[in-house]
């Protein structure tokens, strides 16, 4: 699903969905360009998101009525900003809960000494 | 950092049209998000052409269309899961219809043709192309499934259709129920049997499968065919009612003419008391008769859906295919407002050989007889032998013969005065 540089993409598959609504729950707006360069930037280019991810799951978090869009003219071209729904938000907590606690336990399955840099 | 000029973006925007993206909501994502990605690449020594098809490399082996399949892919995804729930309410709700209609029926409550119509309705309308889209979906894969479940649909589709015109009694139903089962008999079980018999390795079910299907149907077109009166039978019984009815109008004319050749013989006779017993015979038959003849117009009015006034008018052949099993019990037995029943016209017989006996008390009134009788080894009542649960033909048929019992006691009173 995603061109990833460093992970095998099995081990990141199913986290697209959560970095997207962590991303949109601390940015008022975002276009879907901005979200793949801010994932670049953040990750080191560790992660890449690909388009053809990263579309089709606005667009299915739209119709569940977690993001909402508002469109913007730049000169000739329209570009389409994605917000977070009040329902988004509780979702992106919970996401983001969910995952945090897969990695705790992740963790201690696999005896790992964390070297985890929290942020 | 360099921006796109117009023409630039126009050719993006088509070639976005062109690569086969027919979303606008998706197409307006990706065409910003190429500029986009294209401008942070142009650094005024390349190409504009080179960076766009470098761009496009970004989108995979199979282009933008895979981004709009994966998108719908996930949409529908989304609506899954309501139209499952929808499909599962519909069928629980449209089955306990339908069972329930055909115990109303059974006991004969009123309510069950609504309660049996709606339960087929929503089983048509909302069950079946439900059921037909998921499972559509789910084999998008294979051809043979898709035959399969579309020729499961229609003749389901059919069935369903089929029994709602049986039960309104509308014109039809016979040959959709047997479009409907041959459909599945010639078309469904071959590519079943090509396509899960010889990929399962389960093969007994697979034959089970094939085994009960073609009983099922079977059976399910050899009753529909029969439904009525067997094709051989239904001929010499047919000829037997058009000749009764003929009969019948023969006796009525015989017995006018000798209504007249006794009126004659009475006016040189001059006998009052004579003539006026006359006058009364004819009168009672008269009334009888016309209650018969509007009773038989009445009915076929009511299963065939026409104007009492064309029902009397109707050529009895007209009636071979008719039905009417199921609405003929209301009319002739339940409902206490229909102006025709059985127990009606047994009352109007009886008063009927009343007049007769006091006229002509030595008459033979076995002709009219409207006791129980035995039938089969079971004492039946008159007017269930008569008139309860046949098909309209037999119950006109049967009050012919009653028409004919009447004006042949009618010819044998005269006699007797």
């Amino acid at each position: 699903m995603y061109l990833c540089v460093m992970y095998s993409s099995e081990l990141i598959k199913g986290t697209l969905k959560t970095i997207v609504l962590k991303l949109l729950s601390e940015t008022e707006k975002m276009y879907g360009y901005e979200i793949t360069q801010k994932v670049k930037e953040l990750t080191d280019s560790k992660i890449v998101i690909t388009e053809g991810a990263l579309y089709p799951l606005l667009h299915q978090l739209e119709a569940e009525g977690i993001v909402t869009t508002e469109t913007v003219n730049i000169g000739k071209r329209v570009r389409k900003y994605y917000t977070l729904t009040q329902t988004g938000n509780e979702r992106a907590k919970e996401k983001i809960y969910e995952f945090a606690d897969f990695i705790n336990t992740m963790t201690i399955l696999l005896d790992l000494k964390p070297n985890i840099k929290y942020v | 950092m360099f921006s796109l000029t117009e023409e630039q973006i126009a050719f993006i925007e088509n070639d976005i049209k062109v690569r086969g993206i027919t979303s606008p909501d998706l197409s307006i994502d990706l065409l910003d998000h190429i500029c986009c990605v294209i401008e942070n690449k142009l650094d005024g020594y390349r190409n504009f052409d080179t960076v766009y098809q470098e761009t496009l490399l970004l989108f995979g082996e199979k282009g933008l269309k895979e981004i709009q399949d994966e998108t719908n892919r996930l949409l529908t995804f989304k609506h899954y899961y309501s139209m499952n729930a929808t499909m599962k309410i519909s069928g629980y709700i449209s089955s306990l219809m339908i069972l329930s209609g055909a115990f109303f029926k059974f006991n004969h409550w009123p309510g069950a043709s609504a309660l049996l119509l709606v339960g087929v309705f929503l089983l048509t309308v909302l069950f079946l192309p439900l059921l037909f889209i998921l499972k559509f979906k789910e084999s998008a894969e294979s051809n043979r499934s898709i035959a399969l479940s579309s020729i499961a649909f229609v003749s389901s589709i059919l069935f369903s259709v089929g029994i709602i015109f049986r039960i309104m009694h509308w014109p039809g139903a016979q040959f959709i129920l047997i479009i409907g089962g041959v459909l599945l008999l010639l078309a469904y079980l071959p590519i079943y049997f090509i396509s899960v018999y010889k990929n399962t390795t389960n093969k007994l079910n697979a034959r089970a499968t094939v085994i009960l299907m073609i009983a099922g149907v079977g059976l399910f077109l050899t009753e529909t065919g029969m439904s009525g009166i067997p094709r051989p039978t239904s001929d010499s019984f047919w000829r037997g009612v058009t000749e009764s009815e003929d009969l019948l109008n023969f006796n009525i004319q015989e017995n006018d003419k000798r209504y007249e050749k006794v009126a004659k013989q009475l006016s040189s006779d001059s006998s009052s008391r004579k003539s006026e017993s006359i006058l009364q015979l004819k009168n009672a038959t008269d009334e009888l008769m016309t209650y018969t003849k509007k009773m038989k117009a009445f009915l076929i009015s009511k299963t065939e859906g026409i104007s009492e006034a064309e029902a009397e008018k109707i050529d009895l052949d007209a009636l071979r295919t008719a039905g009417g099993g199921d609405i003929l019990p209301d009319l002739l037995f339940g409902e206490p407002s229909s102006p025709y029943s059985a127990k009606q016209l047994q009352n109007k017989i009886g008063s009927y050989k009343q007049v007769v006996e006091t006229i002509a008390p030595s008459t033979d009134l076995n002709r009219l007889n409207t006791g129980n009788f035995m039938m089969y080894g079971k004492e039946v009542s008159w007017e269930q032998s008569n008139f309860d649960h046949l098909p309209i033909a037999l119950i006109i048929f049967n009050i012919i013969r009653i028409e004919l019992g009447i004006s042949a006691t009618e010819s044998a009173a005269l006699n007797q005065i």
